[in-house]
């Protein structure tokens, strides 16, 4: 059955991000900030920060152990990627760590 | 690794029999038992082989001989150390630790959960690796993009220690942090907000949790203490977080590093997604530090380089080489 919606109510105009920032891990989303121009993390910092306290209010007020929903699954990820870009956007000011050791040598185990 | 008997103990992984391995994936999860997939010999979680094939082909040989090779495990807080030697080893875990262990008695280590790890393989010799994470004087530098100025405040520009602490082979070092002066940016507010660890932030408003040997003396601009364990475990601990080095030497300029962050368990999910943050700032943070090994080593290597002048603020950096140097000469050991 195909989704009705992507995200839940509320946060409807991010659903153009979802396909490039709802991912799981950690390495999906440090590789999905790498490859992208900034410009493109830009567009979707400003996107999200209004959205950050409305969104971090609804999953404080879910226990760790919530069976979230597909459209729940994908906004908790979408709020994780905002602090995976924040240090590109607020720190950088480019992707990825300027002078940082050698990313595809650095392994990211679990995160 | 947990037997039956709920008992942990450390093994060699060789087989008993031609040296092969017996785990050949990543060492983690759950077993029944082990094997070797070279003959099919089976050993049980307590090292006992259960299962020597063809076993009359074996005349003289006694199976209980033949059980995995052990080492020594010691449990201090959430690490577990292991010994070369089998047990009992030449010096307890507990005597080893000595002042450090005591100097976190009631500190948060016990409290937190591993939430990221994170490994690469260095060309660096180990104890060139270790010095770039001993001192504050490279903050303001190395992370002039990042975390320098949550930590570095106008009246401490150089970011000096706050306490030290020398012990015959290990030491601590107290580390400033939480700069009156920085701005928060928007993701910090959120973190600050929704229950994010205290990393680069004030904690003073915690400092009632800490042990006496934590941030010994007070200093309310505090960040972490540097907890480093002779000879290649690092643990930077703060109010609510820690997050550890390990340095595995496998050749004079070559290191297998893993890096550990520990953090309080959230109690909800918009916890996770504020404790992100903090994984993050870390992993980027700390590719500036080990960016500059590399360059060091080959330094190092070249020659011409016959000494390093070392300042006052480097002082763990100095220690770490008289104990070295002694346990080199067989001084100290």
């Amino acid at each position: 059955m195909p989704e009705v919606q992507a995200l839940p109510c509320g946060f409807e105009t991010l659903e153009p991000f979802v396909s490039a920032w709802a991912l799981p891990t950690m390495q999906e989303r440090n590789a999905r900030r790498v490859a992208m121009p900034m410009d493109q993390i830009r567009a979707f910092y400003d996107a999200i920060a209004p959205h950050m306290e409305p969104l971090l209010d609804r999953f404080s007020a879910l226990s760790v152990d919530h069976a979230m929903s597909p459209a729940e699954e994908r906004l908790f990820y979408l709020g994780q990627a905002f602090m995976e870009v924040a240090m590109a956007m607020e720190y950088f000011g480019e992707p990825d760590v300027p002078d940082g050791f050698d990313r595809a040598r650095w392994q990211i185990v679990k995160g | 690794m947990r037997g039956q008997d709920g008992e942990l103990r450390a093994f060699y992984n060789i087989c008993t029999h031609r040296g092969n391995k017996v785990v050949r994936e990543q060492p983690a999860g759950n077993a029944s038992g082990f094997s070797c997939n070279f003959h099919g010999w089976t050993y049980d979680l307590e090292g006992r082989l259960r299962h020597l094939p063809d076993a009359p082909e074996f005349p003289g040989l006694d199976p209980c001989d033949l059980g995995l090779r052990g080492l020594a495990v010691g449990v201090w807080e959430n690490f577990v150390f292991v010994h070369p030697a089998g047990n009992p080893p030449p010096v307890s875990l507990d005597d080893w630790l000595g002042e450090v262990k005591a100097a976190l008695v009631g500190g948060p280590l016990s409290k937190l959960q591993p939430s990221a790890i994170f490994r690469a393989t260095v060309k660096v010799n180990w104890k060139v690796f270790h010095d770039a994470f001993s001192e504050g004087y490279h903050v303001a530098t190395i992370h002039r993009r990042s975390v320098a100025d949550a930590f570095i405040s106008k009246d401490n520009p150089y970011c000096h220690l706050a306490a030290v602490r020398l012990y015959r082979h290990h030491h601590i070092a107290s580390i400033v942090g939480g700069n009156p002066d920085h701005r928060p940016t928007r993701a910090e507010q959120l973190v600050a907000r929704y229950g994010g660890s205290k990393y680069g932030v004030s904690s003073v408003d915690l400092f009632d949790q800490l042990p006496a040997g934590l941030n010994p003396e007070r200093q309310p601009a505090w960040a972490l203490d540097i907890v480093e364990v002779f000879p290649g475990f690092a643990a930077h601990v703060g109010v609510d977080y820690c997050y550890t080095y390990n340095f595995w030497p496998t050749a004079p300029d070559r290191t297998e590093w893993e890096m550990r962050l520990y953090q309080m368990p959230a109690r909800n999910l918009g916890e996770v997604i504020a404790r992100q943050y903090t994984a993050v700032v870390l992993r980027d943070t700390v590719r500036e530090d080990v960016n500059t090994t590399e360059a060091t080593q080959q330094n190092l290597m070249s020659g011409f380089i016959q000494h390093l002048p070392l300042g006052l603020q480097e002082v763990l950096l100095r220690h770490r080489y008289d104990v070295v140097d002694a346990c080199v000469r067989g001084a100290n050991a």
